[in-house]
């Protein structure tokens, strides 16, 4: 049994008073959005918070807006259930469907949002593997107006993001996947209910047989999700053939910095993310011809 | 056993089900009592240390707390929290090592002082006030190490770490010869898993001293009267001043096999005066509560070229932990296992039982008996490999038949081993699935076989002894007395069953008392799935004996011999004349209430001392999927087929059965138990980093229950649920070495390990 500290606990009309308080407070408030892993991280003193801000009052914030060519919008509060249950996101964004679906938490789903996952900054998070390799743009609103970062500048290192004390993510952008785009999600668990030791998330573009494209994101093999950039770069402008295709998932092993934990070693790791970024980017072309 | 069954054998509603399913079931964590305290227990930081010095004033002057003890609080008494030394045949090899809380640490989450409070919260924080100067020890992690001359020492009997070292007490033939006459031999060192049963409910106890001077303990033990017995020892108390109350069980699996954080629990309640709640976080149950017995284990078989077994020998060294608990008692079970489940002229067996500075481990399901079989089975497969023959047909040339001695040396009334072989083979499609391509793409489909047998109770290595009584009620219902955890294998609802099978009433008739000591007769307790067919077999007597007082009343009524007469469904009747009948209820009441003077309150006290120890046994075949570029494995299917004896409540023994699947399944894959090299502290101390298996990683399974009912059970039943893993995990293991070549003898069988293993 674990005990909460006492805090004292808010709950703005807006985002511009969410970002006061959070002005006003600095350091000793912490936003509240589903809370399923801030909650539990204050039970047992790895988070200390004096007060909550909890943006579930905001109006707006729990949207999914799909504009057809332009691409979805989603907001802070917009819980991994019901994007999950997005037809648009299913039908045009698979991977993110793919990622959320596979988690089998109906709990976290419920009360846990994507925008908050983001925001742990861990790297062995299937929701933001996929958002990496979608290309998301975080909205970014504090008490002197908003800024516009991509997915992979928002998140520094472990646990670390460049949000400041005072900025809430209020909302993510992802660009509709060009035609000739296919995709695959893949991880590796030890049961259903466990964090990934390992996971892949591609997207790629492909126009007569040539790379054109190419977003590899790599989860829990580094301390943060990352673009496997060289391994994009060497990639782009090629034709996808077997061979190019296994030296691709070889550099992509290259790029990991993975540690060993009671998930699984860092040798397991490194070279899991060449089997299984191989097996994502053939998923992909498949669809691709398909 | 030809009579028609109306009660046994069919699938009624177990006992409280309904209330667990709505949650009306009230755990001692939904349970206050009024003026009660919450008590916490400061656990060691430090795997082997001396405490200098203990200043509790900080603790003790923080408003809320109500008492804080040390070790100088509790009785100057070793105890050994196994209740087996008060039952065995052999109590001089149970060691009593273990202080209620110790001056001296000697793994990280020892016991070294508690605190009650109004709340948890402020006994939390009393426990950050304590403060203890402690001389750090030098500490030893591993059981190899802890033997070295000049490792440190835990406890001041055990020579290099060693509590006792002992050879398989009942042996039989010459086991260097038998592997002199060998043609091949197979020899292989295992390190068994030290894995935790995670049972729902985290260890939970209440006591209370009374004002009329009794204490009362609620605690879901599975051995309320042994357990009593110990704490009457511990505390220097009559037993009888003690009530053991058992609520309902979070799940046990052997674990509450000992005592947990009773005796803690009971001094608080003596120093504060009022009654106490102790309640461990998931976390504090992971590290300080007894996980699974670990073994290094080497094995050694010798076969004829016909596969005919000529030797087994087997050389254990257990790797124990802090304290001894049940480092003998475990152990020998596994020789039995290992040296017992088959057809074998030469057997021998040694152990050797060392102390270290980690987590002290116990007796959970399958005790001993699961890895002592597990190792073997996947040694007679590496042998059929050797031989050129189907692990299968290897298994029929030498298994056991009825008359032959089960595991436990008893001879066995029934055993169907090769025709349960056989029905499981033919069903799973085994030869044509042995034989077929293994591959597809990075895949390898694999299948493999594993039997087991298990037993139905501990003859004649403990003490048996069980009761149970019966008395009527006016409405022709009757309470059933019987002191039995239902610990999830419903043991209560099958106890019923038995009661109104006998008795002639109907399921709903029998009213079961259970989970205290003050009002139910003396039982031994719940282990080594003995209660089904002990306890039923003493609730048949006693349904038995009420039943002649009850037929003896009937017969004046009906103007008929008593035995005349039958019992169905609540009425008794004239066998000969249907027609001449009176109600259960009617001749209860009529004892009961009558102006004759004749009165009577029918019933029965029923007993049972075992003879015989009938094994439960098991043939289990598994399929499984291995990616040799991940190293993952996937079980596609489980195919189990068990001969009960008699399926009391079928439903309940296949619900044990799939149980037993899920734990299998987390032993062999997934459950690693890790502590950290270099401070001894537990690592996987909670369930996101120790992995548990749910219903999502639930390969298809099937179970067959093959049921040939045994003359000395109740109703032909045995024993079940214990021995329900123990041919469950080397039939994955087997399937894995069939898939992929890989031998697995470090469990768990991480996809990291497989694919090590197969480089």
């Amino acid at each position: 049994m674990r005990v909460l500290k006492p805090f004292d606990y808010f709950e703005p009309g807006t985002v511009k008073e969410a970002a006061q308080f959070l002005t006003t407070h600095g350091g000793k408030a912490q936003v509240l959005a589903g809370g399923i892993d801030l909650i539990p991280r204050m039970r047992i003193g790895k988070k200390e918070a004096d007060y909550l801000v909890n943006i579930r009052k905001i109006p707006g914030l729990e949207t999914i807006e799909a504009s057809g060519a332009n691409g979805l919008k989603f907001g802070a509060m917009a819980t991994l259930h019901s994007l999950e249950a997005s037809k648009a996101i299913q039908d045009d964004y698979p991977i993110l469907y793919k990622a959320i679906h596979q988690i089998s938490s109906v709990q976290a789903k419920n009360m846990g949002t994507a925008v908050g996952n983001i925001c742990v900054a861990t790297p062995a998070s299937d929701v933001a593997t996929a958002l990496f390799a979608l290309g998301a743009e975080l909205t970014i609103e504090g008490v002197d107006g908003e800024r516009k970062e991509s997915i992979q500048k928002f998140c520094v290192d472990y646990g670390r993001t460049s949000l400041k004390e005072n900025e809430i993510v209020t909302e993510v952008f992802l660009p509709r996947p060009p035609a000739g785009t296919g995709s695959a999600f893949m991880n590796l668990i030890r049961t259903h209910a466990d964090i990934a030791k390992v996971s892949i998330a591609v997207a790629i573009t492909v126009r007569d047989g040539v790379c054109e494209k190419v977003r590899i994101a790599v989860g829990a093999a580094a301390p943060t999700v990352f673009r496997a950039i060289k391994t994009e770069a060497a990639l782009k402008g090629q034709k996808v053939t077997h061979e190019a295709i296994n030296e691709a998932a070889e550099t992509a092993a290259g790029e990991t910095k993975p540690i060993t934990d009671l998930r699984s070693t860092a040798e397991y790791r490194r070279e899991m993310t060449g089997v299984l970024a191989r097996r994502a980017m053939e998923k992909a072309l498949q669809q691709v011809k398909a | 056993m030809t009579e028609k069954l109306s009660v046994v054998g069919k699938r009624v509603p177990r006992w409280r089900a309904h209330d667990k399913a709505t949650g009306t079931a009230k755990f001692l964590a939904d349970t206050k009592l009024p003026g009660m305290l919450e008590g916490k227990i400061l656990f060691s930081p430090h795997a082997h240390a001396k405490i200098l010095k203990i200043d509790t004033s900080k603790a003790e002057k923080l408003p809320g707390v109500e008492a804080v003890i040390t070790w100088e609080d509790v009785p100057n008494k070793l105890f050994n929290p196994n209740k087996l030394d008060l039952i065995l045949v052999h109590p001089e090899l149970e060691f009593k090592d273990t202080y209620v809380l110790s001056e001296k640490a000697r793994f990280v989450g020892d016991r070294i002082a508690a605190v009650a409070a109004v709340d948890a919260a402020t006994a939390q924080e009393a426990l950050e006030l304590i403060e203890v100067e402690y001389e750090v020890l030098p500490a030893v992690f591993d059981p190899m190490e802890a033997m070295k001359p000049g490792a440190p020492k835990l406890h001041d009997f055990a020579e290099n770490n060693i509590s006792v070292h002992f050879d398989f007490p009942v042996a039989w033939g010459d086991a260097e010869a038998g592997f002199q006459e060998a043609d091949i031999v197979v020899e292989e060192t295992f390190r068994t898993a030290k894995n935790h049963i995670c049972q729902f409910e985290p260890c939970t106890c209440m006591a209370d001293f009374g004002a009329d001077g009794r204490l009362r303990i609620w605690s879901p033990s599975q051995h309320a009267f042994l357990h009593r017995r110990k704490i009457a020892e511990i505390f220097d108390m009559p037993e009888g001043m003690i009530q053991w109350i058992t609520p309902h069980v979070g799940g046990a699996f052997g674990k509450y096999g000992s005592l947990s954080i009773e005796p803690v629990c009971v001094a608080l309640a003596k120093k504060a005066g009022r009654p106490i709640k102790l309640e461990l976080s998931r976390e504090e149950d992971l590290f300080a509560t007894e996980p699974r017995q670990r073994y290094v284990s080497t094995g050694k078989i010798g076969l004829k070229k016909d596969g005919t077994i000529t030797a087994l020998q087997e050389k254990i060294i257990v790797d124990g932990g802090a304290y001894y608990t049940h480092n003998f008692s475990t152990t020998a079970v596994n020789m039995g296992g290992f040296l017992g489940l088959y057809r074998c002229p030469n057997v021998a067996a040694e152990a050797t039982c060392v102390y270290s500075n980690v987590h002290p481990t116990g007796g959970v399901r399958g005790y001993g008996n699961h890895e002592g079989t597990c190792m073997l089975e996947q040694l007679v497969d590496k042998a059929a490999d050797k031989l050129g023959m189907d692990p299968l047909d290897l298994r029929l040339k030498n298994a056991k038949k009825a008359g032959d001695p089960s595991s436990t040396g008893i001879p066995m009334e029934t055993c169907s081993f090769e025709e349960m072989i056989k029905l499981g083979a033919e069903k799973i499609g085994w030869k044509e699935k042995r034989a077929r391509k293994k591959e597809d793409g990075p895949k390898r489909y694999g299948i493999g076989i594993g039997i087991a047998m298990d037993v139905s109770g501990a003859q004649p290595f403990n003490i048996q002894h069980r009761n149970a009584f019966i008395k009527f009620n006016e409405d022709g219902s009757v309470n059933l007395l019987l002191n039995a955890a239902d610990l999830g294998q419903n043991i209560i609802g099958a106890m019923a069953q038995i009661a109104a099978e006998t008795l002639g009433l109907n399921y709903e008739d029998i009213h079961v008392v259970t989970g205290d000591t003050d009002s139910t007769l003396y039982d031994i307790g719940q282990h080594a799935s003995g209660g089904c067919y002990q306890i039923g077999n003493a609730v048949i007597n006693a349904a038995e004996k009420a039943k002649k007082q009850l037929l003896e009343r009937a017969a004046k009524k009906l103007e008929a011999a008593p035995e005349d007469l039958e019992v169905r469904e609540g009425h008794v009747y004239v066998i000969s004349d249907p027609e001449k009948t009176i109600s259960v209820g009617d001749v209860s009441r009529e004892a009961m209430y009558n102006f004759e003077g004749e009165h009577l309150n029918i019933s029965g006290q029923g007993s049972f001392s075992p003879v015989q120890n009938p094994p439960p046994l098991s043939a289990v075949f598994t399929e499984v999927e291995v990616d040799i570029e991940t190293g993952e494995v996937k079980v596609l299917k489980i195919l189990y087929v068990a001969d009960p004896g008699r399926a009391i409540n079928p439903a309940t023994v296949e619900g044990q059965l799939e149980g037993a699947i899920a734990q299998s399944l987390g032993y062999v894959l997934t459950e690693e138990y890790v502590s950290n090299r270099e401070t001894g502290a537990l690592e996987s101390d909670n369930l996101n980093t120790y992995k548990v298996p749910s219903t999502l990683d639930m390969p298809e399974t099937e179970v067959v229950l093959y049921e040939e009912p045994v003359p000395s059970g109740p109703f032909g039943a045995k024993g079940i649920a214990q021995g329900a893993m123990i041919a469950v995990t080397p039939s994955i293991a087997n399937a894995i070495y069939d898939a992929v070549g890989v031998f697995v003898t470090d469990m768990p069988a991480t996809a990291e390990r497989i694919l090590e293993g197969l480089k």
